[in-house]
């Protein structure tokens, strides 16, 4: 071979690598393929994926949990203390298929995520939604630190109804809800699971 | 006048003699023991009451002690059997919700617990329920509760505590970046037990 040809075929290879990298580099990793699909929309409106709609009807802040209107016989105390803040959101859930589950439903402020907390006596949204096609009226209660309320991000708040941790190429519907200005009560009452009229 | 045998041996090729050399080389360190000592990996030891921050929650032991009560509710235990109950403060350090609270501390008390034995229960101090995970950014004081033999644990005797940690794995062919390690020690602890409580319980109710 001559050397012409050879410094052709070290272009052509190094061209070659070039691309393949580029290729590597600018293509999706294995989340991005298969990352939620998110449905967002404002408070006080239904917002629809394919597993629920939901409508968030309010959201309150306090340092205890008024939890005595419970059915739960498991559940011996009637107030639910924090060190910290306690963020309620009520909402309206109507399931649209069978054996959805709230279970992971998350609050996300800036880039931090908190989970609806699942100690609380049932039957909270947590537990119990009813089945499809019946709204079911109730309240998730988040347990956050008092400081991420007085951030900025908490005017631009998201209630996330994920149903599993690892929700691939499935809707979410995520709600946005502003937290800021709310006032930090002593106690509120748990608003807990009960049919509602149809919309 | 040569044999052949030492004919042949000076025809082998250079690179035969080289690689040769370079064998017997490594056979030699490799018999006296290699270059390097074997690095001895040693985990940190924290004394009770300090803080350990790992790479998903942080953890402080705050009190070891035995009883036949629980700490969050008046359930006390069966005939013939303790609890060991240590109590710890965890917070999730992360951004999200973390399920790592089971699996963040293992004890190891000679002839009554194994170091690979999971606790019976994990509490939630303040409201006495299970604890399933740690909210994020908040600390929690968390009970990791064994049940141990009536007696099998005394005053003076020593309880060998592992913190554990979890690491998140990125591209794992089935969870891609949402995968985690198995737990794994991070920090030791040893303390003596100067608490051992019995408690009376009440009188049973009849009807």
């Amino acid at each position: 071979m001559s050397a012409r040809r050879r410094i052709q075929a070290a272009c052509v290879c190094v061209v070659l690598l070039g691309v393949a990298a580029f290729a590597i580099g600018t293509a999706p990793t294995s989340d991005d393929l298969t990352s939620p699909f998110y449905v967002s929309g404002p408070a006080n409106e239904p917002v629809t994926s394919r597993a629920l709609t939901v409508e968030v009807q309010g959201a309150r802040l306090a340092k205890s949990l008024d939890v005595s209107g419970s059915n739960s016989l498991r559940f011996s105390l009637d107030v639910l203390e924090t060190e910290q803040t306690w963020i309620i959101i009520d909402a309206l859930v109507e399931t649209r298929v069978n054996n959805v589950s709230l279970s992971n439903t998350q609050l996300r402020i800036g880039d931090v995520e908190y989970r609806a907390s699942d100690f609380l006596p049932a039957p909270t949204l947590v537990e119990f939604i009813g089945d499809p096609g019946i709204p079911v009226a109730g309240s998730f209660a988040f347990e956050v630190p008092t400081e991420i309320l007085s951030v900025d991000d908490a005017a631009h708040a998201q209630l996330v109804m994920r149903s599993i941790l690892s929700s691939q190429l499935d809707e979410i519907a995520v709600v946005d809800v502003d937290l800021s200005g709310l006032e930090v009560r002593d106690i509120e009452v748990v608003r807990f699971s009960e049919i509602a009229e149809a919309r | 006048m040569t044999s052949p045998t030492s004919a042949r041996v000076r025809r082998l090729p250079w690179w035969v003699w080289v690689i040769a050399v370079i064998a017997a080389l490594v056979g030699i360190v490799a018999a006296l023991g290699g270059f390097g000592s074997i690095p001895e990996s040693k985990l940190p030891k924290i004394p009770l009451g300090e803080k350990f921050t790992g790479g998903e929650v942080s953890s402080v032991v705050e009190r070891v002690w035995v009883s036949n009560q629980l700490p969050t509710n008046e359930e006390f235990a069966s005939e013939g059997e303790q609890f060991l109950i240590v109590q710890t403060r965890l917070e999730n350090v992360k951004n999200l919700p973390s399920q790592f609270v089971g699996d963040a501390l293992r004890v190891e008390v000679p002839g009554v617990i194994e170091a690979t034995t999971d606790p019976d229960n994990v509490l939630d101090q303040l409201r006495g329920t299970h604890a399933t995970f740690l909210p994020t950014g908040i600390e929690t004081t968390i009970d990791f509760i064994w049940v141990i033999p009536d007696g099998s644990i005394a005053e003076g005797d020593t309880v060998y505590l592992g913190i554990l940690d979890q690491f998140r794995v990125y591209g794992d062919p089935t969870f891609g970046d949402g995968a985690f390690t198995r737990p794994q020690p991070v920090a030791l602890l040893e303390t003596t037990i100067v608490d051992v409580e019995t408690v009376e319980p009440p009188e049973e109710l009849t009807f």
